[in-house]
């Protein structure tokens, strides 16, 4: 072979492998897309705790940066409940049962769900374990204490009424919204959310009964994500941002437990870790069972709710169920 | 480069490519043997546990079939629905919790009515529970349905329920009946690690993303950890693939994962890549071992091969350079010659140039001889005219100056050789001293002979001038090309010399000699004319004038002749033992009848020891006349005259002295000139013609003596010659 062909091969084959080298490494960052970043209020269901880690992870992990979203997570307050602070504007997003959600349609309020968090809802009753009390049929004849003006009641209303049970052999009574009435003996059984009220009980070094009225057959969806139709139709990529960033939130809460709490405490500054962990840890089996995606939505729930409703006269007409809900955002993020 | 190195350097190139390119190759290879083995293992991995997955929950769906069609249990339950009698519901249980004791792979049996109700259960917390949206309630309705994989509310633990609905006798669904799995075994099953050393695992993740079961390595991750890798999203699409990928834990693995379509899980075998491929870290090495010593020995071979190829080259090369440096006898060794190769028709090539070389060398230098000697004899020749002689090459470069040309120059050839001639060779015209070099360019020009025909000098070396006759010749090559030019020169001051005396001889002549011949043409005509009627004593009177101008122009013309002798050269020297009394003596007898008619007394003083000298007596006599006869003829009347010869080692002295009018001072300087009178003996003698004190002078001159005066006007004169004792 001639001299020069071979050097010229030679240099030929370094071009390549020094292309081939440039090509691969030094290849630019794929530009980053500069979205403006758009400020939105989240009303929440209820005072700052683990019930919203899945938000709160969002919000420190930068989830929401990501989808250029700068969420202002603003605690329930009885001023201003979550569903009118969507309906008039003061929060883009809200966090509500999807009983309160239904029923303000009803009032012709156009609001629509678009995710649901805790898809078994926590309301429960619960027992000192030596009273026996296992299930809603032992209440007979029992002091209940019921969280008057809640869906905590409804569902207890509708439980009785699904189980056949006459509440007028059982002496109901009003309790505030935590655990003390039981403990001191005032009731035998309590109302409240399974993972926040048993847990005072357990603090207070007593074992307990729970009874998730979701099992007895009057499921309703508890956090749903919602906003104004007027929202959703408008700006579904601003819709579509949060929940993407939530959903991951909340993955990334149940497959990091200890850091989800310990950012929780960082918003839910008068909370214990051990009540935190408690409540976390009861509330990701009502979120998630790992036979659904997160965040999933049933149209047979949708219409059993409206269904309970109808029958509590919470609304006092049939309504369309579809209108509530849309699984728009959910099928573009798992399905597309 | 030395053909060795380049050898070396592109074998060494070559096998390291070579070599690179197989180590990479046999990496691969070998890389690519074991993953497939490991692949080959994983499969059979997947398989092995599909099979037992499938299995198991084959078995445990059979066991709730069975049990489904129990008749002792439909009957009871077919009561119970009647009746709701207790002890129905009791032998219900009984049958299910005996089934429970037995089968350890079930952690529950329920009866649910149409509403999804539990209506009984071996578990009485869970009666009167409503599974209305439970999978298996509404899936069970219909037919057998495995709820594989979900974390039960009520249960609060992960869990796996089969479902189907309970017929009676006549086919219709009168309970829907559900077994709860323990999920222990696939758990187990899963998390054994046969096969999969370290780092591997075996995992399966449902349609939701879910890992369904724990992980090998990390608590709390069943139905919690979603996993979103490309491998789970193509299992998820229903592949069933291999490779090497990131797993969960963002960790290199070999993995293998398959669809279970039935139910509806992903099953994925892992092993950590690390340790797949620890093996290969020592192939490897062992590679690297290898080529290093492959690449030495090619090395070491391309070295030797370098060698045995360049060392002929280098003997060829050896001979060339032997060859270049004039060696014409240098032997090819025999062995290259010999050889068959490429090099031994190099060799043979060199051999054959050799020889012809030798040949045409020895033409060659026959030739060179040749030449050699032409050129010499063409160079004696050119150096032997006796014309300067120079050639000049197409840059006016000197190239060749002779000897009379540096003898007329001045220069030495080694001064102007090489030199462009207008830096060295001044050629100007004798008035203007002007360059006057045109008729070289023309020659060379023209390509035709040019001469200088004007007066050319040519300025010497010293400064001084030289005329000379110059002519310049073109010289061509064999196309007729001017490629210089040879110039040709001579001296020809002499010449010129000539020339000039001839002219002052011919103007002398013809102005001296006017006045006699007019004299004697006059006191002719008074002869011829009046010749009767004069008397004889005129007559005689006017004859002896004739005379007298005559001798006169015969004077005159002997001086002329002398001095035009002296002045061109012509006066040969007849060089003879000379006796100077004797030829004085002779001089002073001649001019006895003059001294006695001017009444001059004479007197002589001779050395006796006095030697015969060799001199030409003609020229001596000459000088012994001319001033004798002066010291007479610018004597007074009865004056005195001394004439002495002395030796004055190494000289002879000869002192004339008179007692004449003397010169005057101002023309002390003047008297050796040709044609040159004194005013003051104008008026006495007209008798002189201006020659004598030139001819002396010139003759002593010649004869390398000196010549000087003493003179006082009115007082007299003493002219001394001093010619040297030997006059060789």
């Amino acid at each position: 072979m001639n001299k020069k062909i071979l050097i010229r091969d030679l240099l030929i084959l370094f071009s390549i492998v020094s292309s081939i080298f440039v090509i691969t490494f030094l290849r630019p960052a794929p530009e980053q897309a500069s979205k403006k970043i758009e400020n939105i209020t989240v009303k929440l269901k209820w005072v700052h705790q683990a019930q919203f880690a899945g938000n709160y992870i969002a919000q420190k992990k930068g989830f929401y940066k990501d989808e250029s979203l700068q969420v202002n997570l603003v605690p329930f307050s009885f001023e201003d409940p979550t569903i009118e602070a969507v309906a008039e504007g003061r929060a883009l997003i809200g966090i509500s049962g999807a009983d309160e959600l239904l029923l303000a349609r009803s009032k012709g309020v156009p609001l629509r769900a678009f995710a649901v968090i805790f898809k078994t809802n926590p309301v429960a009753a619960y027992a000192l374990k030596e009273s026996g009390i296992t299930k809603p049929q032992d209440f007979i004849g029992k002091t209940v204490g019921l969280q008057r003006g809640t869906n905590v009641d409804l569902l207890y209303f509708a439980m009785m009424e699904k189980l056949g049970i006459d509440r007028e052999k059982i002496n109901e009574v009003t309790i505030g919204y935590d655990a003390t009435e039981l403990l001191n003996g005032t009731t035998d059984v309590s109302t409240g959310y399974i993972i926040n009220e048993p847990y005072e009980v357990i603090a207070a070094g007593r074992e307990v009964n729970k009874i998730l009225m979701a099992d007895y057959g009057v499921n309703m969806y508890a956090d749903v994500l919602f906003a104004t139709e007027e929202t959703i139709e408008k700006r579904p990529e601003l819709v579509e941002g949060f929940l993407r960033a939530t959903l991951k939130g909340w993955q990334y809460a149940i497959e990091n437990e200890e850091e989800a709490i310990d950012i929780t405490l960082t918003y839910a500054a008068d909370r214990t870790q051990s009540h935190e962990t408690y409540l976390f840890t009861t509330s990701i089996p009502l979120i998630h069972t790992g036979d659904s995606p997160l965040g999933w939505m049933e149209e047979e729930e949708w219409d059993r709710i409206h269904d309970i409703l109808l029958e509590q006269n919470i609304l006092n007409k049939k309504m369309n169920s579809k209108d509530a809900y849309t699984m728009k955002f959910l099928k573009e993020i798992y399905i597309n | 480069m030395r053909i060795g190195t380049k050898l070396l350097l592109i074998i060494g190139i070559v096998s390291f490519i070579g070599i690179t390119i197989g180590g990479i190759i046999y990496y691969f290879i070998t890389r690519q043997a074991i993953e497939e083995r490991i692949v080959a293992q994983l499969e059979s991995i997947t398989i092995l546990k599909e099979n037992q997955l499938n299995n198991f929950i084959s078995e445990e769906m059979d066991d709730v079939i069975v049990l489904s069609s129990d008749e002792a249990l439909l009957n009871n339950l077919i009561n119970f629905n009647t009746y709701q009698k207790d002890e129905h519901k009791e032998a219900i249980q009984d049958i299910l919790i005996n089934k429970l004791q037995i089968d350890r792979d079930f952690l529950e049996f329920f009866i649910m009515d149409f509403e999804g109700k539990v209506v009984i259960s071996t578990d009485p917390l869970q009666e009167g529970k409503i599974k209305y949206s439970e999978h298996y309630f509404r899936e069970g309705k219909i037919e057998v349905f495995v709820q594989s994989f979900y974390y039960d509310t009520a249960l609060q633990e992960p869990a796996m329920t089969i479902g189907l609905p309970l017929r009676n006798k006549e086919g219709e669904v009168i309970n829907v009946f559900a077994g709860r799995v323990n999920l222990e075994d696939i758990s187990e099953l899963m998390v054994e690690k046969t096969g999969l050393g370290e780092t591997g695992e075996t995992y399966l993740v449902n349609k939701f993303n879910f890992m369904v079961t724990e992980s090998r390595f990390y608590e709390g991750f069943a139905l919690r950890k979603a996993i979103h890798t490309d491998s789970v999203k193509n299992c998820l699409k229903k592949q069933t693939q291999h490779g090497i990928y990131k797993n969960y834990l963002d960790e290199e693995v070999i993995g293998r994962y398959r669809w279970i379509a039935r139910h509806e899980v992903c099953l994925l075998a892992e092993i950590g890549k690390s340790e797949a491929f620890e093996p290969l870290d020592k192939i490897v090495f062992s590679i690297a071992a290898l080529s290093s010593a492959l690449l030495a020995l090619y090395i070491t071979l391309g070295f030797f091969a370098g060698k045995a190829v360049a060392r002929p080259i280098r003997t060829l090369t050896d001979n060339a350079s032997a060859l270049s440096g004039g060696d014409l006898d240098i032997k090819i060794d025999p062995l290259l010659l010999s050889k068959k190769d490429e090099v031994g028709q190099l060799a043979m090539a060199f051999n054959s140039m050799v020889v012809n070389l030798k040949k045409s060398h020895v033409n060659l230098e026959e030739k060179i001889a040749l030449l050699k000697k032409e050129k010499e004899k063409i160079g004696a020749i050119l150096q032997s005219i006796s014309d300067g002689v120079f050639v000049i090459d197409r840059k006016h470069s000197v190239t060749m100056f002779n000897k009379i040309a540096e003898e007329i120059s001045g220069f030495s050839s080694q001064e102007v050789l090489g030199n462009s001639y207008e830096n060295v060779l001044k050629f100007v015209t004798e008035k203007k001293e002007k360059a006057n070099d045109s008729f070289l360019r023309d020659a060379m020009e023209t390509g035709e002979i040019k001469e200088v025909l004007s007066h050319t000098q040519l300025i010497r070396k010293d400064g001084s001038k030289v005329s000379v006759g110059v002519s310049a010749a073109p010289l061509k090559d064999s196309g007729g090309g001017v490629v210089g030019a040879v110039i040709v020169f001579r001296d020809i001051t002499r010449e010129r010399e000539i020339d000039r005396a001839k002219t002052e001889f011919v103007s002398l002549a013809s102005h001296q000699l006017r006045t006699p011949l007019s004299s004697i043409s006059w006191y002719t005509e008074m002869l011829l004319d009046d010749g009767s009627s004069i008397n004889r004593d005129v007559q005689k009177k006017y004859l002896r004038k004739i005379y007298q101008n005559n001798k006169r122009m015969v004077e005159l013309v002997n001086a002329f002749l002398d001095v035009s002798r002296l002045d061109i050269g012509t006066l040969i020297f007849d060089i003879k033992p000379v006796d100077f009394k004797k030829i004085a003596d002779s001089t002073i007898d001649e001019l006895t009848t003059q001294m006695s008619l001017k009444k001059i007394t004479l007197s002589t003083h001779y050395d006796q020891t006095l030697p015969e000298i060799q001199a030409d007596s003609k020229a001596i006599g000459m000088i012994f006349q001319n001033l004798l006869s002066n010291a007479i003829k610018y004597n007074r009347s009865g004056g005195t005259i001394t004439l002495s010869i002395e030796k004055k080692e190494p000289h002879i002295l000869i002192t004339v002295s008179d007692t004449g009018y003397g010169i005057p001072r101002s023309h002390h300087s003047k008297i050796f000139s040709k044609f040159f009178r004194v005013d003051n003996i104008k008026k006495y003698d007209t008798d002189g013609n201006g020659l004598g004190l030139y001819i002396v002078k010139s003759i002593v001159k010649q004869m390398n003596g000196k010549i000087w005066f003493e003179s006082i006007e009115d007082k007299g004169s003493t002219f001394y010659v001093q010619l040297p004792l030997s006059v060789a």
